[in-house]
């Protein structure tokens, strides 16, 4: 299978000086690969620099060195202009606070994305009702974003995101906000749409119970990719098992023991 | 320590702070500014700083007006500061200050801004004041003598004061408005869903459909019954009509949120295409919260553009025709008591005054003088008046006229013979018109409506029984040029309309009144100063003493003085005018832009995340275009339909009592207003813009 994403040797120094003392080194050298179809998350603990690697791969920040790309196409060198067209038609995103519109209606959020690129009318009708249906918010297309519960609020986000066929979705603690029920629900309708769809979503969590509904996990710390996990066969229980002895590792350690 | 944190505060949210600093610096400038025009006619000569100075007495009742139209304005301004920052505001109080202490923070803040802008504005006030030293002396058509640069403590300390009763009460109303609402409210300001206001269909199709309905009324009730200048009856019928385009008005806005999101969704292409639907559902939004204060605002700038679009045509119409109304040097006449011997016929009032001791002579290089007589003085003229041509020609009164014939106030005829329209037509450089033996004709330059009347009445061949003899109309058109005008006065002040006759139908009869025209044989300063003294005859003993059966001296015009009284009319007016309409507008503006601005910085997050979805910038710069445009169009384009309506029957009245040619002044100085709202809309955008690129950046650093 293609890479639908490819980081390599991925540098982020904030700060002006750029050298050691002044600067900090949010990401050091970062790389990773995702297939298309996969279902993959990012875990670390706060200040690993796992946001800023979102940043970058989502065309919002502009890393120090290294390359990004997606779909084959390197995105780090795209002029600002380009990247607008190159977000609308390539990238899905999930916020953790939904980020809807609060002026337009469920329906109107979702079919933003079409109507940007130009997409004829009744195909966008179509094509929203389609996907809404998928993630189970048919229902309340009708309504304004405070009119529904913050679960649907996200899925609706969800379909923001996969409306218009993206080649990567990015997920940015998409739970975060959740209860655990409404939490589930989103992760599961991830994995079908993962599953049947075959969509490539990019998730970065720090809930372990949401990064056990991936395929695989990557684990980030100090700026570095510390390790990773794939699921392969076993159980989505065996498999958080498996994650919370990793983050048992690196989780506390870096930040709270030392 | 709280002074510390209040100088901070206003530091940090400099940008908030800065639209209440230009709103309230502006509106101290401008206040001084006009208020101290009391001052400048130190600059003026005697005339005109006379006339200036009455200006000042008139523009400082109108102040409190103002004063109130700018208080609301700080306080709005005002109460959009505190809105942005009642987190803040819940944030003090949850780190244990308590609420006399955040207030006492607010208070100290308040005042800082608000003493700040009163430097600033005081600054621009003055500067504008010496400006319009300029701008006065041209309204006046006089120039600047003496100029220096002064400062009017009277006009500062009246600014002072009212400001100062302006921020009390914006205090008392921060103070109010913190106390009403709870902590958890203020903590929670920030993160509170915006709340999307939508009418129903129902709703929509109601209210638009009677304020369609309502406005439409109005504007056939206006149309049909004119300006309430004829009687007071009309007036209640007046302030009826008022009543019900200002009801139609909000209606209208109440309904145009919905209208705009029918029709954006009613056209489903368009709707599904780009960021439309953001665009369409953000500004129905944001013109449903605002309903009411939009509505407001139209009639705000309703009433500025009428009343300095009045003002303008009345000015045009004062001033315009000196030619016609003041063609000679100087004018003098003096009546014919009802007593008079008729048989001693016309007297010579050059000589009349020379033998009182004024050599009018001395100064007068051409003179000619016209009598005029009244019908009922003339045999078997009783009968002649404007009534009794009206019905006889079956040509309809003009309205001033009708309404004074229906209060039995009917104005008098006035009849010349053909040898003073003679003397009028040589006097003035035209060939003179012969009339025959039978003929009459019509002089008119009281306005154009009466010419018309009485071209209406020559057309339809009345005949006028006079001294056993039938005239009827020769074929000239009625004059109304500079030969129509008996004596000088200001554009309107003459005879509303004069009857020339052969001379052989005047035999006999008792004159009326004569007129003295005269050109100088010197230059207009000294010739004035010879004529002001024959007219002082006309107060003094003189006629007091005459000979009882002598004409009585009772006018005296120069045409300088015309000059300057219709100048010192169209000066006033047109300078109240300005003043009203430019703060009216400056303030409706600024309460437009204070909502655009803030209904930008609210939506920022939408623009940072159109951006991240992939929405390109000029795309999305391009729907803010569209909303402010629209938001400042809306008030505008209602506010022009009324004005239009009412315009129209401005320029009727002026027309009436006055010249023609006004519509276009009408229509200039609606245009400069535009012209300054439309500047305006132009940096309002300027400013949002950035306000969304600079928040929409910082999201990626």
């Amino acid at each position: 299978m293609a890479s639908a994403l490819s980081v390599h040797g991925l540098v982020k120094v904030y700060g002006r000086g750029k050298s050691a003392g002044t600067a900090t080194r949010a990401l050091d050298g970062v790389s990773f690969d995702v297939e298309a179809g996969e279902f993959v998350a990012i875990m670390g603990p706060s200040g690993s620099g796992k946001s800023t690697l979102l940043n970058c791969v989502a065309t919002i920040d502009r890393p120090t060195e290294g390359s990004v790309l997606i779909g084959g196409r390197d995105v780090t060198g795209m002029r600002s202009r380009d990247l607008a067209d190159f977000r609308r038609e390539q990238l899905g995103f999930i916020f953790q606070d939904s980020n809807l519109l609060d002026a337009l209606t469920c329906r109107e959020n979702i079919a933003l994305p079409l109507t940007i690129g130009r997409v004829p009318a009744r195909q966008v009708v179509e094509r929203v009702d389609a996907i809404a249906t998928e993630l189970g918010v048919a229902s309340v297309l009708d309504k304004y974003p405070y009119q529904v519960s913050g679960g649907q609020r996200q899925r609706v986000a969800a379909c923001r995101a996969m409306v218009g066929g993206p080649t990567l979705v990015l997920a940015d603690e998409p739970t975060g906000a959740l209860d655990s029920k409404n939490s589930r629900t989103l992760l599961e309708r991830f994995d079908e749409m993962n599953a049947r769809q075959g969509a490539t979503i990019l998730m970065v969590t720090h809930d372990s119970f949401a990064a056990s509904f991936c395929g695989r996990v990557l684990f980030i710390r100090d700026g570095r990719i510390f390790t990773e996990l794939r699921r392969g066969d076993v159980d989505r229980r065996e498999f958080f098992e498996r994650i919370m002895e990793v983050v048992a590792t690196i989780g506390g350690g870096s930040d709270d023991a030392r | 320590m709280l002074a510390k944190l209040a100088l901070g505060n206003v530091r940090r949210s400099a940008r908030d702070f800065a639209i209440y600093f230009v709103t309230l610096a502006l509106g101290v400038a401008v206040f001084y500014a006009f208020n101290s025009i009391g001052m400048q006619a130190g600059f003026l000569d005697d005339y005109a700083s006379q006339l200036v100075q009455l200006i000042a007495q008139i523009v400082s009742g109108i102040t409190v007006f103002l004063a109130v139209v700018l208080g609301f304005l700080m306080v709005y301004a005002n109460s959009y500061l505190i809105r942005r920052r009642k987190r803040e505001m819940g944030l003090y109080q949850v780190l244990g200050m308590t609420r006399g202490q955040v207030s006492l923070v607010l208070t100290i803040e308040t005042l800082l801004a608000s003493a700040g802008s009163l430097v600033v504005g005081f600054a621009l006030g003055i500067l504008l004041s010496q400006l319009l030293v300029f701008v006065t002396a041209a309204l006046f058509d006089d120039a600047v003598r003496n100029f220096t640069f002064r400062v009017s403590g009277e006009a500062a300390l009246l600014t002072l004061e009212c400001f100062a009763v302006m921020f009390v009460v914006m205090l008392l109303v921060n103070l109010v408005s913190l106390r009403r609402v709870s902590l958890s409210d203020l903590m929670g300001a920030e993160r509170a869903n915006e709340r999307i206001k939508v009418r129903g269909l129902p709703a929509t199709v109601v209210l638009g459909v009677a304020g369609v309905a309502l406005v439409g009324l109005a504007y056939w009730r206006l149309t049909r019954d004119g300006l309430p200048v004829a009687s007071t009856d009309q007036y209640q019928g007046f302030l009826v009509t008022t009543a019900i385009v200002v009801v139609g008005t909000v209606a209208l806005f109440y309904a145009l949120g919905g209208v705009i999101l029918a029709l954006g969704r009613g056209a489903r292409g368009a709707y599904y295409r780009g960021i439309n639907m953001f665009t369409v559902r953000q500004l129905a939004s944001r013109v449903n919260t605002v309903s009411l204060s939009s509505a407001v605002i139209s009639l705000i700038l309703f009433l500025a553009i009428a009343v300095s679009a009045s003002g303008f045509a009345m000015c045009a119409a004062f001033r315009t025709n000196l030619d016609v109304s003041a063609p000679y040097d100087a004018s003098l006449s003096a009546y014919y008591p009802d007593d008079a011997d008729p048989s001693a016929g016309e007297r010579d009032l050059l000589a009349l005054v020379e033998e009182r001791g004024v050599d009018l002579g001395s100064v007068t290089r051409s003179s000619f003088q016209v009598t005029s007589y009244q019908p009922s003085s003339i045999e078997g003229g009783d009968s002649l008046s404007f009534s009794s041509l009206s019905q006889a020609s079956g040509v309809a009164l003009p309205g001033y006229l009708q309404t004074l014939a229906e209060q039995g106030n009917e104005r008098p005829v006035e009849v010349i013979g053909q040898s003073g329209y003679d003397a009028l037509r040589r006097a003035n450089g035209l060939p003179e018109v012969d009339l025959g033996d039978d003929g009459y004709l019509f002089l008119c330059t009281s306005s154009k409506d009466t010419a018309t009347f009485f071209q209406g009445v020559a057309d339809a061949g009345v005949p006028i029984e006079l001294a056993g003899m039938t005239l009827h109309p020769v074929d000239v058109p009625v004059d109304t040029g500079a030969s129509a005008t008996l004596q000088d006065g200001t554009a309107g002040s003459g005879a509303v309309g004069v009857i020339v006759v052969p001379d052989a139908a005047l035999a006999g009869a008792l004159p009326k009144i004569t007129y003295l025209n005269l050109m100088y044989s010197v230059p207009a300063e000294q010739g004035d100063a010879v004529a002001s003294d024959a007219g002082d005859l006309a107060w003094g003993d003189a006629n007091v003493d005459a000979d009882p059966s002598d004409p009585v001296l009772y006018y005296e015009a120069s045409r300088t003085e015309c000059r300057y009284a219709s100048v010192g009319i169209s000066g006033t007016v047109a300078y109240l005018a300005i003043y009203i309409g430019f703060v009216l507008v400056v303030a409706s503006a600024a309460i437009l832009a204070i909502q655009q601005l803030t209904s930008a910085s609210d939506a920022v997050p939408s623009y940072r995340l159109l951006s991240e979805i992939g929405v390109p910038r000029p795309m999305a710069l391009r729907s803010l275009r569209t909303q402010i445009a629209a938001c400042f169009a809306a008030p505008l384009v209602v506010a022009l339909a009324h004005s239009a309506v009412a315009l129209a029957q401005v320029i009727k009245v002026v027309r009436a009592v006055g010249q023609e040619g006004v519509g276009a002044y009408v229509g200039a100085s609606v245009a400069v207003f535009v012209a300054v709202y439309v500047a305006y809309f132009a940096v309002t955008y300027a400013m949002a813009r950035g306000l969304v690129c600079a928040r929409t950046d910082d999201a990626r650093a």
